[in-house]
């Protein structure tokens, strides 16, 4: 597609430009959506990132990378728009004990599949509650299993503070199934 | 312990793969929302110019 191209086109190329916005339409929305949780900023982020992608498109210089670029492009535009709305408005952010999480043998079964999506749903149901800063640090973290130091340097934050918001994202999700007792009930119970 | 870090670590991955899968649809349509890209790069182009 237009992998092959990228290094011949031009950043004017209109062909390109669109070419790219429909391969990363729904990428770009989607890692939006999940930092913000409002699908019209999600709609503005995505609408920046573009025309911050475009007018920079002469900067990517492996046709490989462009993904990693746009997500990249995607998620600063999205912390961008935290911070300012930060600054408007103070978000609180939690103070969640530390709490360990219980979880015994898995049971290699069919059942396992079925408990698992009860786990993600209790998971996904608490990281909706939580922070987009802390959402974006586990984004980064577990998606693109970046380090703690290049969270980081890509947050522009001090790495202790990566450190005590993976920790309390996490403890704020292992409460949340604490709390929901499907940890410490039967379904991961040894059998 | 390191067991149930595991499987925290793969239910989260999980979840925000989940997540990401899971969007609302959009309020405004791609198509407009191509074209108000279109708009803002016009008027950057004519602002680098002037």
């Amino acid at each position: 597609m237009f992998h092959n191209n990228l290094q011949k086109r031009n950043s004017s190329d209109e062909q390109s430009k669109r070419l790219i916005y429909e391969s990363y339409y729904a990428h770009v929305y989607k890692i939006a959506y999940f930092f913000i949780k409002d699908p019209y900023i999600a709609q503005d982020i995505l609408q920046e990132s573009f025309i911050k992608i475009f007018t920079n498109l002469n900067k990517v210089e492996e046709s490989s990378k462009l993904k990693a670029w746009v997500t990249t492009i995607t998620s600063r535009t999205a912390i961008d728009f935290i911070r300012k709305q930060k600054r408007r408005n103070e978000l609180d952010v939690e103070n969640v004990n530390d709490i360990a999480v219980n979880i015994n043998e898995m049971a290699p079964s069919v059942e396992e599949e079925v408990e698992k999506c009860f786990l993600c749903a209790a998971i996904r149901d608490e990281m909706d509650t939580l922070s987009p800063d802390h959402r974006i640090v586990l984004y980064l973290k577990y998606i693109h299993d970046m380090k703690d130091q290049e969270i980081a340097r890509f947050l522009e934050i001090k790495v202790a503070t990566v450190k005590t918001r993976i920790h309390r994202a996490k403890n704020q999700l292992k409460k949340r199934l604490e709390k929901s007792s499907i940890m410490d009930g039967d379904l991961y119970a040894e059998k | 312990m390191q067991r149930n870090e595991e499987i925290f670590k793969k239910l989260i991955i999980q979840s925000i793969k989940e997540a990401l899968d899971d969007v609302p649809t959009p309020p405004y349509s791609k198509e407009e929302t191509w074209i108000n890209i279109c708009k803002s790069l016009f008027k950057l182009k004519k602002s680098y110019n002037d």
